[in-house]
């Protein structure tokens, strides 16, 4: 275990790490970003998903390149080591800015889908605190149980998603996806402009969970990560598509929640129907898995920036500023479209491309970390230290800067990865 | 050591507080319902308010669920009962209710919307916006007109063969599709989606009662072998930028059915096959497929609608003396007779919806935006004035194929 | 009044838990970090509740990108 998994108790496998990220991307995204992209694109939009696909490699790249030169290590320390401590610290700051607004807005797209759908006439505060309680539990957890339960979270969701799929074929009209590219490609294109921001600038977050990924498995990060944008693709164009199909662009359009509208459309005879809670259900539980991600991704970057031995003690107190924040953050439902539409992408954007490629040139260009995965297992090693050894160590290790490790720690914890290998 | 001890008392605390904050969260917080503090709405209808002070006059059915029981007879009392109350939007009316109701009303189990004809031809979007917006109604309750009379009436007439009046309508739109066709189930959803561009025109089916309108109130109307008085429906009601500004005549509403393909079977009446017989041959339509599409004419401003029906029947009754089912021309004789009819109720239709209604309650605006994106661009902004121009071709095929259990008729 | 009292006592009683168990574990450096981030949730809590207006992060975002985002949505022709 390098060092970062010592605080963030218990590493992951790429694969946990690729649901997860699937889980977080289908989170939130997948109930409120069709409506936003058939606001633009109309009954193309299935179009802009399919050319959105590429976009998430893009978005993935510097990320990835990153976590290959500094294995093991999270935004925290690789910035302090590129741009050097107190420009790394500013530049983590801007992080801790971004994870902050985007924990409280995760929060914000849930309740405002429960408050207004299922329970609307519970105070959202309520709502607010409820799930947040159940947020922090899975939290103070920490990341392998994250992992866990988005692997069994993941069998319910593409179960769900199948079963809605299976009954609502009585519903598909394909004449709803005509005409095709009537007002040619550009609206398809502008369609991409939500999608930039919400979800795919928000990937950023896997450079603090890339240092949660079990060492020995950072060689098939890459794949985990190409698997799973591939099905994020797919079940996306999926989605896109059958919102078409049942509800066609004109009623996605008006809906800002069209999954569950979509949902309340399946009827079998009179025998299944109003069966849109479980929709609601899964929805909540990738949301949860995505608000769990964020709040545990805002705690982690605090934590190792101002050199905590754990991230937990960092949970209530945050906590207390996410759920005023969830509630002040939008004023009403027209400045959650202002922000999310139009500022989130552009800000997204700024952090979520702009900033890790720029970091990624400057590391290539100041030679920091090891080009390419082969220096992988050398790597690695100054982030392992000796507590390692033991189990009660754990939750109480200090976190250390890239200066202060020493060499005799270096030598030690290589044997420990080879033996680890063996 | 202490340190982890009081962590875990911290974790232990933490976790009491979960479970605790999650146990009202089962009965649905501030949203809790019991339900036998819900009154569940089966019905809405709305009129014009006669007094003038509002704009409406809402009338809803409520079941009373103590009264609803199986088997025949029924417990005590009626399984429904009406509330009625005046508001300027259909909201402020069903909340005003609130001064009657012992129990908060409930609509998530709302299956009808009946709107009274004066209502109907000041505008029915009003009407809609709530169904649109709110959660707890179903977007798919289906609409009716009040044709020629008040819709709370209809919501006041007890029924025979269902004990909650509500069912009684609902099943009888869905039956009526289905087996004849002369109305077919519209939704609020349906009439929504028109809604938004205005392109397509909505038609909602009506209804009417028929014997005397005021003697179905009581038990006694259904206590007798013939009621007073029973729901009776109509045919489709027209209407333009959401107004109704019309009924078709039975034969031009099938024709509607007939464009949109909305019916399982249905029947239709051809002379007899030879020249100058008196009498009449059933046909039973049992499949049909109906595709529509904009062709572009050459040097042509307006697209042709191409009508491309193909349906299968049997024939089902013969009226005629010396109709020979052995005889394969028969067959063929029938068909050219069936197709003949079909088109002469659609081209009736086509013709009302052009000339008299100038409404474009067949879609036709959508069909040339689906197949013809470019030239629809041009016509969009003025379609009221080209749709009646709009010219149309039919190419109908319907095979009779059947002619029952027996060959010759007794009929001389 | 009733639930800023509430919140200002949770947040003291966490307040004071997380203090005490950061010291006894040698660590005063984190329990002060994480009470002053908690003083700040605390405020952040507290002025929600009385409805005061407490400063939204959105705002700066919007403002900071204002010059950004305004032609891009003019581009889109969309209305947000």
């Amino acid at each position: 275990m390098t060092q970062n998994q010592q605080m963030m108790n218990g590493s992951i496998t790429t694969g946990q790490m690729g649901k997860l990220h699937i889980m977080f991307t289908l989170g939130s995204a997948a109930l409120i970003l069709p409506t936003m992209v058939t606001v633009i694109a109309k009954q193309d939009s299935w179009i802009t998903m399919i050319m959105a696909v590429g976009l998430n490699f893009m978005f993935l790249y510097a990320p990835l390149e990153l976590a290959k030169r500094f294995p093991g290590q999270s935004l925290v320390s690789y910035t302090q080591q590129i741009l050097g401590r107190a420009a790394g610290m500013v530049y983590t700051v801007l992080y801790l800015f971004f994870f902050l607004v985007l924990t409280a807005a995760v929060f914000r797209n849930m309740g405002d889908f429960v408050g207004t759908s299922v329970l609307p006439e519970t105070p959202r505060w309520f709502i607010h605190i409820a799930f947040m309680l159940i947020v922090m539990y899975g939290v103070a957890l920490g990341i392998e149980v994250m992992g866990r339960s988005s692997e069994i979270l993941f069998v319910w969701v593409f179960l769900v998603f199948g079963a809605v799929f299976a009954l609502l074929t009585n519903k598909m009209q394909v004449s709803n996806l005509l005409p095709v590219l009537a007002d040619g490609w550009i609206p398809t294109i502008k369609g991409l402009y939500p999608i930039t921001g919400f979800p795919l600038a928000e990937y950023v977050y896997v450079m603090m969970l890339f240092s949660c990924v079990r060492s020995e498995d950072l060689g098939k990060l890459k794949r985990a990560m190409w698997m799973s944008s591939v099905v994020i693709g797919i079940s996306g164009l999926s989605i896109a598509l059958l919102l078409l199909l049942v509800l066609g662009a004109d009623l996605t359009l008006r809906s800002p929640f069209a999954v569950y509208d979509m949902a309340k459309e399946i009827q079998i005879g009179e025998v299944l129907e109003r069966v849109e809670i479980t929709v609601a259900m899964i929805w909540i539980s990738t949301v949860f898995t995505k608000a769990m991600i964020c709040f545990y991704v805002l705690c982690l970057t605090t934590a190792q920036l101002l050199r905590f031995s754990t991230y937990r003690p960092l949970i209530l107190p945050l906590a207390f500023i996410i759920v005023p924040l969830s509630l002040v953050i939008y004023r009403n439902t027209a400045h959650t479209n202002l922000f999310a539409f139009a500022i989130w992408p552009v800000f997204g954007c700024v952090l979520g491309l702009l900033m890790p490629m720029l970091l990624l040139a400057a590391a290539v260009f100041r030679k920091q970390g090891t080009p390419s995965g082969k220096g992988m297992k050398d790597t690695q090693q100054p982030e392992q230290e000796r507590g390692g050894t033991s189990s009660e160590a754990n939750s109480e290790q200090r976190v250390t800067a890239p200066e202060q490790r020493n060499g005799s720690e270096r030598k030690e914890s290589m044997s420990t990865v080879q033996v680890e290998k063996s | 050591m202490s340190g982890r001890k009081v962590s875990r008392k911290a974790r232990a605390v933490l976790v009491l507080l979960v479970l605790t904050m999650l146990a009202p969260l089962l009965a649905g917080c501030w949203d809790i319902r019991f339900l036998d503090r819900m009154g569940i709405v089966f019905a809405v209808a709305v009129d014009d308010d006669l007094s003038g002070k509002h704009k409406y006059k809402v009338t809803v059915q409520v079941v009373l669920p103590q009264n609803v029981t199986g088997g025949i007879g029924g417990g005590q009392g009626q399984p429904v009962t009406t509330f009625t109350e005046t508001g300027d939007t259909l909201f402020e009316a069903l909340r005003k209710m609130t001064a009657m109701t012992s129990r908060r009303l409930y609509f998530s189990h709302t299956q009808l919307l009946i709107i009274g004809e004066q209502a109907a031809r000041k505008g029915i979007w009003p009407l809609l916006d709530l169904i649109d917006r709110n959660p707890e109604v179903r977007t798919g309750i289906l609409l009716l007109i009040a044709k020629g009379g008040r819709a709370e009436k209809l919501l006041e007439t007890t029924t025979m063969m269902e004990q909650i009046p509500v069912q009684q309508i609902r099943y009888a739109v869905n039956t009526n599709e289905s087996a004849w066709s002369q109305v077919y189930e519209v939704t609020a959803q349906d009439v929504i989606r028109d809604a938004v561009h205005n392109w397509k025109q909505s038609a909602i089916p009506a209804i009417t009662l028929s014997g005397e309108a005021d003697a179905g109130n009581d038990r006694g109307n259904v206590d007798k072998i013939k009621p007073d008085v029973v729901p009776r429906l109509t045919t489709m009601g027209i209407l333009r930028d959401g107004k109704l500004i019309g009924y078709m005549t039975p034969k031009e509403s099938r024709g509607l059915s007939w464009m949109y393909g909305k019916f399982k079977n249905t029947i239709v009446k051809v002379g007899c096959p030879a020249a100058d017989t008196p009498g009449n041959l059933i046909v039973e339509i049992l499949s049909n497929r109906v595709r529509i599409h904009a062709r572009k004419k050459a040097g042509k401003e307006l697209p042709e609608i191409v009508i491309d029906l193909h349906a299968q029947g049997s024939i089902s009754e013969i009226n005629c003396p010396d109709v020979n089912v052995m005889n394969e021309q028969t067959f063929k004789d029938v068909s050219r007779l069936t197709e003949q009819a079909v088109r002469q109720e659609i081209e009736q239709t086509i013709n009302k919806l052009q000339q008299k209604f100038k409404s474009d309650a067949l879609g036709w605006s959508t069909v040339i935006y689906k197949d013809q994106a470019k030239t629809w661009k041009k016509l969009q902004d003025d379609w009221v004035s080209y749709f009646p121009q709009t010219p149309h071709r039919m190419e109908i095929e319907i095979d009779v194929t059947g002619a029952g259990l027996r060959a010759k008729s007794i009929v001389k | 009044m009733l639930k800023a009292a509430i919140i200002g006592l949770v947040a003291l009683v966490i307040g004071v838990l997380t203090w005490k168990n950061r010291r006894s574990s040698g660590r005063s450096a984190e329990g002060l970090w994480s009470v002053g981030i908690l003083a700040i949730g605390a405020v952040y809590a507290i002025g929600y509740s009385l409805r005061m207006p407490i400063p939204n992060p959105v705002d700066l975002i919007s403002f900071v990108f204002h010059p950004v985002y305004k032609p891009i949505v003019d581009w889109l022709g969309i209305q947000v």
